[in-house]
């Protein structure tokens, strides 16, 4: 039998990262078939009913008189064709979400599942190496192709806003457009891959990873964003289009008046305030013959609309940007972590 | 059981005359059927002083078995003297093992025949007399193993050229 | 050199010792067989040789002292796991490519040779090969690294026997070609004799035996004593005993080696797969307590 070669002495350089970049593109290969046909087939979708909107909405630009009645009504048309985000806005709003967590769920939980980690990671390399090698390029591309998706979806969105009917800043439209895109698939993807090391199975993982997404998405939307930056205040009845309006109330003197007393106002000339939206309504069994809001006016009071510029749009999207890149940064070297001391 | 592959032709990348069989029910360990079936081999006249053994490499492709257990039963072989080793070359037949001649043959037998008979007379029954026999020839087997190593350990075996015990 | 060393190493899952106070020294050149019921630990054992797992307690070191799990452990080891851990809907190639690019030192000239010689084609999906097929992909992946250490987790647990004695003579071939030594887990006790030339016994999480197999049989005989007699009296251990009538006959662990018997007590060497076995069928009864790691 041949002798046995004594021990190393000098420490071993790592298996070279252009190596495992060969691992890389043979892993996701698939998964960037699967995820461009299908964002390739929404985008097919998004271009053809994209040019319908942008062509109405040109006729409808070139509408003159600018005022008369004749416009207005083509206005209010365009309106109600197109305000409705309908089923193709939700599915653009969980886009980055569902492809981020397909992408990152498998990546780690199929390793696990299937038993092919007794192979990957007992090899030279390592399973650090080959987790870095496996989970940031990944991201990096998953972000990178909502990223240039989002950009289709803000072109296609542009009618909207610039006939007023979306704010770009609304909750519809702002997380699926500029760069905040993708920070969700950043976000959805890291979180796939830190659920499937902890679930160690695919299906799994990727409900969890969704449903984590999902209530992240839903905070953003009702709490975070409105506070990116402090909310304006205009006592203006006419609020831009292209801002978004957060919160409505009733001032007096310079203090804000509660509502009850509003609505106790209101209810002696037959209107009722409803408490949580502050939607005005004729009160039953009565006929006014005012307008609610004239009547309060003249009776001194102010509306104050607290409101976001258009104009804060790009800051935010940087905002969000942000702190989801750190986010995912954080899952994934929790999941780095993770591995490296629990692998099996 | 022995296999005969071909003739040796004397060079030495020539396949050896020899092919090994296991047994796995005789309750021998393996080394030692290899030990048996080359001086068996030996005995029957299938090899000759000069011929090569197999390389350890195709035992242990060929019978799935430890090639440390195949490099024991060369040591063994070269230990009782049937042996030799030429580094690179492989291991070679060196020694014979001389069958009992017929005069010395008739006599043992004719003293073991005496013995039967003894023992049949002393009530053992053939099954006994065979399980006496097997534990008495495991006994000496093992004393002259003590003996042998005893005598000289693994780096210092006498070389016995004639009639090793079987 | 000692391709396996450990110190009282542990594993533990919970609140559940899957492997404890395991202290071994395992030198290089011998095919390692570790036995032991389920649950004896095996799986746990060899995850912390190839570094899937890492000790709760204890400390372990591979091929001459390498901290097990290490770049250079990693390096000199190779796994070949129970379920041959293939990517099924990758080609042969694209596991040769794969395995090749995960490793500093891979040998694509004999892995396709190898291929060759079994009859496994390229083009093949690794899912679509036969058992046999895919533990000799699996062991060809392996050996094309050249390692100081492979380690197999009851590799042949579904093969049949044909398949099972191809993939071991490949094994053992390798041992002579590489001179690589070779770690198994294995319920094939029949094996066992042809197979492996180092024993670790395990049961319940402990260490039971550790040493050559040379040693383990000549420090054991299987006596036959008069019912009245001790083997514990002379201060011998008895692994196990069975009786019958007027007779008993005892597995007794020797003293030392040649130890004289005495007179009118039959003894005869025990198989290491008969020893194996009294072993086992002594640790389902009461708790042991552990001995020291090599027979020597």
């Amino acid at each position: 039998m041949t002798a046995l070669a004594a021990a190393p002495l000098m420490p071993l350089r790592p298996v070279p990262w252009t190596r495992l970049a060969w691992v890389t593109w043979r892993r996701y290969r698939a998964t960037l078939a699967g995820v461009t046909g299908v964002l390739a087939a929404l985008a097919a979708y998004l271009v053809v009913s994209g040019e319908r909107m942008h062509s109405a909405y040109a006729t409808l630009s070139a509408c003159r008189p600018a005022h008369s009645a004749r416009c207005a009504f083509a206005y209010q048309t365009f309106h109600d064709t197109y305000s409705q985000p309908g089923i193709l806005g939700v599915v653009l709003l969980f886009l980055p979400g569902i492809v981020g967590a397909f992408a990152g769920a498998p990546v780690l939980a199929r390793e696990l599942e299937t038993g092919t980690f007794r192979y990957a990671w007992t090899q030279g390399a390592g399973r650090m190496r080959w987790a870095i090698a496996a989970t940031i390029p990944g991201a990096v591309g998953v972000a990178a192709i909502i990223g240039i998706f989002g950009l289709l979806v803000t072109w296609y969105n542009t009618p909207l806003y610039d006939s007023g009917i979306t704010p770009r800043l609304h909750a519809t439209v702002f997380p699926v457009t500029g760069i905040a895109a993708a920070g969700w698939a950043l976000a959805g993807f890291s979180l796939g891959a830190l659920a499937g090391l902890l679930w160690r199975r695919v299906l799994p993982a990727l409900a969890t990873a969704f449903a984590v997404w999902f209530g992240l998405a839903f905070l953003a939307a009702n709490q975070l964003r409105a506070h990116y930056r402090a909310p304006l205040t205009t006592a203006s009845l006419q609020l831009p289009g292209s801002d978004l309006s957060l919160n409505q109330w009733w001032a007096r003197h310079g203090a804000r008046v509660p509502a009850d007393r509003i609505n106790h106002i209101l209810q002696a000339v037959g209107f009722q305030q409803s408490g949580s939206s502050g939607k005005v309504t004729v009160q039953p069994g009565s006929a006014p013959s005012i307008d609610p809001v004239h009547y309060l006016l003249r009776r001194g009071y102010t509306q104050i609309t607290s409101y976001q510029p258009d104009s804060r749009y790009w800051p935010f999207q940087w905002i969000e940007f942000g702190w989801l890149t750190a986010l995912s940064a954080a899952l994934l070297a929790v999941t780095l972590w993770t591995l490296r001391r629990r692998p099996a | 059981m022995v296999v005969v592959k071909q003739v040796n032709d004397g060079g030495s990348e020539s396949e050896s005359p020899i092919g090994f069989r296991l047994d796995p029910a005789s309750g021998v360990p393996t080394y030692l059927q290899l030990v048996q079936q080359v001086e068996q081999a030996l005995r029957l006249g299938y090899l000759h002083p000069g011929d090569r053994l197999p390389r350890v490499r195709e035992v242990v492709a060929a019978l799935a078995i430890n090639p440390n257990t195949v490099l024991k039963a060369y040591r063994e072989l070269e230990g009782k003297g049937l042996t030799a080793g030429r580094p690179g070359q492989g291991t070679f037949i060196d020694g014979s093992v001389a069958p009992a001649t017929l005069p010395e043959l008739a006599g043992l037998r004719h003293a073991l025949l005496a013995w039967l008979e003894e023992a049949e007379a002393n009530g053992l029954d053939a099954v006994s007399i065979a399980a006496l026999v097997t534990s008495t020839m495991r006994d000496f087997e093992e004393r002259r193993r003590d003996r042998s190593s005893r005598a000289g350990g693994p780096t210092a075996r006498s070389r016995r050229k004639a009639g090793g015990a079987a | 050199m000692n391709v396996l060393e450990a110190v009282g190493l542990g594993r533990r899952y919970g609140t559940t010792w899957a492997l404890r106070e395991c202290t071994l020294s395992v030198p290089a050149g011998h095919l390692v067989a570790v036995v032991g019921p389920n649950g004896a630990g095996k799986s746990t054992l060899l995850n912390l040789v190839v570094g899937l797992s890492r000790p709760s307690a204890g400390h372990l070191t591979v091929l001459g002292g390498h901290p097990a799990g290490s770049l250079a452990a990693l390096d000199g080891i190779a796994f070949v796991a129970q379920d041959m851990s293939v990517y099924r809907h990758l080609t042969v190639t694209d596991m040769l490519h794969l395995t090749r690019n995960l490793n500093r030192r891979f040998d694509t000239a004999y892995a396709r040779t190898r291929l060759d010689e079994l009859g496994i084609h390229l083009t093949q999906k690794a899912g679509r090969l036969s058992g046999g097929q895919q533990a000799q992909l699996s062991l060809t992946l392996a050996l094309a690294r050249h390692p100081r250490l492979l380690v197999l987790d009851e590799p042949t647990a579904s093969l049949d026997p044909l398949a099972r004695h191809d993939f071991m003579g490949a094994v053992m071939t390798a041992m002579v070609d590489d001179g690589v030594s070779v770690v198994l887990s294995s319920h094939m006790l029949a094996e066992l004799e042809r197979v492996a030339d180092y024993l670790v016994l395990l049961a319940r999480g402990r260490v039971r035996l550790a040493g050559t197999v040379e040693d383990l049989l000549a420090a054991h005989r299987l006596v036959t004593v008069p019912a009245d007699a001790s083997s514990r009296a002379l201060g011998w251990e008895v692994v196990e005993r069975s009786a019958a009538g007027s007779m008993t006959h005892q597995l007794i662990r020797l003293p030392s080696v040649g130890s004289p018997l005495p007179p009118g007590w039959q003894a005869r060497p025990v198989g290491i797969e008969e020893l194996t076995l009294a072993y086992l069928r002594e640790n389902a009864a009461a708790p042991i307590p552990t001995l020291a790691g090599a027979i020597r």
